[in-house]
């Protein structure tokens, strides 16, 4: 089933009276339940394609249908609505409140949807427990290590239990040990029916997928089906 | 659960968001706030200050009799204060001029009196004290309705034999003369000996002036021998009841043209007025004064509200990440306007509070001042203007924080991820 599909998707930033085309021409679907790596070098596009997809910006041409949506023409708010309900993000420099506790950091996005407060730190705290940090509920993200951020970071990207989780690098600034934890609850998650597209220009990373999209200079170079993916449970061993 | 509960409950979070963030940072939040603080204190103080003075004006009527008739040298405008309140000195006016109305025996005037002042230490001995003295006519204590504790009133043949006799108002006879009995001894103004012939009843203050502190001596003698001038400052005329007070102005208006050979009245060289008119010229001039200090306490409110506006953009600039983290996370422009909104607006009302508070306590403090020296001064705070004050402050936090709020609320969540 066809779940997100990408046509002649063009992006140009416009700057004055300097066009630069980042991407190129994009055709591509990705279906529900799908582990899938857009890996490229620095400068390839690969983050402006997340960023489209994610929903915070917009292409200059062509189609992105999303659940038969055409989102490629929605407004700010339509658009921070998608971002709302649809789609979790975890970034690189993981991106918390850096004086919030990491149940109000987790809480935040239920900010932005209906939802009661006790409802929103019952919510968080379930999720906190879930990614092994039950017991940094009311730690600022000073007092945790870098892992046990992103850890956070992950728990609030799955808070709104949206269909897609978007991971920009997730790994970059862990040590390997912390990264193979953050990418076993990529794995996990995956395993349990969410929809994950990450984004890396690591080799070895992207191979936790079960599909890599291999973007260069604004066009996709390669789109390969992963046989045999690194299970990040084994320590990163290749999944017999 | 209904939208509206929802919506409150993020407002609530908003709310503990913003309280967070201004109590994190005490020093910059009191700078902050300063000015709000400082222009609703003024626009307290003006609102509860005006409203006691212009209580006092009232008490003052009913203290001072409002069937008096005040006549000021120089013509005036309708309403405006004639020449003389701005020092400049006329001389058109004399004495005699009063004298004369009264010998044309108008049944409803019952008494007269013209008045000079002069300032100058009065000594007894050794003792000293700084005062005024007024020259003043026979009828004084009449005109004044007031009355002499010891001794007597100095008399019109007094006046006209230019004798050197002083009456005391009590406060400078418990001056110069502590417990001793004045009546009898000789004081010293400028230079000349007046005996002491009587001293007044304790009056406290009214027309403006602490009537304890002066001493009166015969009109003439004042004018010939201690300042050296023929005319009058002012007369006063007491008329039997408040409803011949038109009458009697319209007389004493009709004599004095004949007095000074006026045909009509717009070429009057003096002005008529009663008690009340003279207080409606008083209350004129204090309204124009609180006009005054209402538009600089706006002026304080509005550089106040551009500080705010101010420190609000650069709080935007300092969180620029927290914003496009919030936008990616699924904020609304809406959303960031609220938070940012909130934000500058719990600044405002909080400054608005202390404003509040400082100018009813200075309010509290002047109403005590000028009890105890011996005004009539009611202490007016009343509920409007603490709401007024409320109120503006808020919505300072409204007007000044809308630019900052949506300049935030327009940032691209990319570019704002990115922002180091």
């Amino acid at each position: 089933m066809t779940f997100i599909s990408v046509k002649k998707l063009t992006k140009v930033y416009k700057t004055e009276d300097v066009e630069t085309p980042v991407l190129h021409g994009l055709d591509f679907e990705i279906k529900k339940g799908e582990f899938i790596s857009i890996m490229g070098p620095s400068g390839s596009g690969k983050s402006t394609l997340m960023h489209i997809l994610g929903f915070l910006d917009t292409p200059t041409s062509g189609k992105y249908t999303f659940e038969k949506k055409d989102v490629s023409k929605l407004s700010d708010d339509e658009l921070a609505e998608m971002r709302s309900l649809k789609v979790g993000f975890v970034f690189q420099s993981f991106n918390l409140l850096p004086r919030a506790t990491a149940l109000e950091n987790v809480a935040l996005p239920l900010l932005y949807v209906r939802s009661g407060s006790n409802k929103r730190t019952l919510r968080a705290k379930q999720l906190l427990e879930s990614v092994g940090l039950g017991h940094r509920l009311d730690f600022t993200p000073g007092q945790l290590s870098g892992g046990e951020k992103q850890r956070v970071a992950i728990a609030r990207a799955l808070v709104n239990e949206p269909d897609v989780i978007f991971a920009d690098e997730p790994t970059g600034n862990l040590d390997s040990k912390s990264g193979h934890q953050v990418m076993e609850i990529l794995q996990d998650l995956n395993d349990e029916g969410h929809t994950v597209i990450l984004v890396t220009h690591e080799k070895y990373t992207a191979e936790h997928a079960k599909r890599i999209l291999q973007i260069k200079d604004g066009l996709i170079e390669k789109d390969i089906v992963v046989n045999n993916r690194h299970n990040a449970k084994n320590g990163g061993e290749l999944r017999k | 659960m209904g939208a509206s509960f929802e919506n409150s409950m993020q407002i609530s979070e908003e709310i503990r968001s913003a309280w967070q963030i201004i109590t994190r940072n005490k020093v910059r939040s009191f700078l902050t706030m300063l000015g709000i603080t400082i222009g609703v204190t003024a626009v307290i103080i003006v609102m509860s200050v005006g409203a006691g003075a212009q209580s006092l004006i009232l008490n003052q009527v009913t203290s001072m009799g409002s069937n008096l008739i005040g006549v000021l040298p120089g013509q005036s405008e309708e309403k405006g204060p004639p020449a003389s309140v701005f020092g400049i000195v006329i001389t058109t006016l004399k004495n005699e001029d009063g004298k004369k109305v009264m010998a044309r025996g108008y049944e409803h005037l019952v008494a007269y009196s013209g008045y000079v002042r002069g300032v100058d230490t009065v000594t007894w001995g050794e003792n000293k004290t700084d005062t005024q003295f007024v020259g003043v006519g026979a009828e004084l204590p009449d005109v004044e309705d007031t009355k002499v504790e010891s001794g007597r009133f100095f008399s019109d043949d007094e006046d006209r034999s230019l004798a050197r006799v002083a009456v005391l108002g009590s406060e400078v006879a418990d001056e110069l003369f502590e417990d001793q009995n004045p009546l009898g001894k000789r004081v010293k103004i400028k230079k000349t000996n007046f005996t002491v012939i009587g001293v007044m009843r304790k009056r406290g203050v009214s027309g403006f002036q602490n009537q304890d502190n002066q001493i009166f001596v015969p009109i003439t003698t004042a004018q010939k021998l201690l300042l050296g001038i023929d005319h009058v400052n002012f007369m006063r005329f007491k008329v039997d009841s408040g409803e011949n007070v038109d009458d009697s102005m319209e007389f004493i208006r009709e004599i004095l043209r004949e007095q000074h050979d006026i045909s009509k009245p717009v070429d009057d060289d003096f002005t008529v007025q009663s008690m009340a008119q003279g207080l409606e010229v008083l209350s004129t001039i204090t309204n124009a004064l609180r006009i005054f200090l209402v538009a600089v306490a706006g002026i304080s409110l509005a550089v106040g509200g551009i500080g705010i506006m101010n420190i609000m953009l650069a709080a935007v600039q300092e969180r620029t990440r927290e914003i496009g983290l919030r936008k990616a996370l699924g904020a609304k422009n809406k959303h960031i306007v609220e938070q940012f909104l909130v934000e500058t607006m719990m600044i405002t009302f909080i400054a608005g509070i202390f404003g509040v508070i400082i100018g009813s306590l200075i309010a509290y403090i002047v109403a005590n001042i000028a009890r105890s020296m011996g005004y009539d001064w009611d202490l007016v705070i009343t509920a409007s203007s603490i709401i007024i004050g409320c109120v503006v402050s808020v919505g300072i936090g409204l007007l000044f924080g809308i630019i900052p709020a949506r300049r935030a609320s327009r940032l691209d969540p990319i570019e704002a991820l990115r922002y180091e």
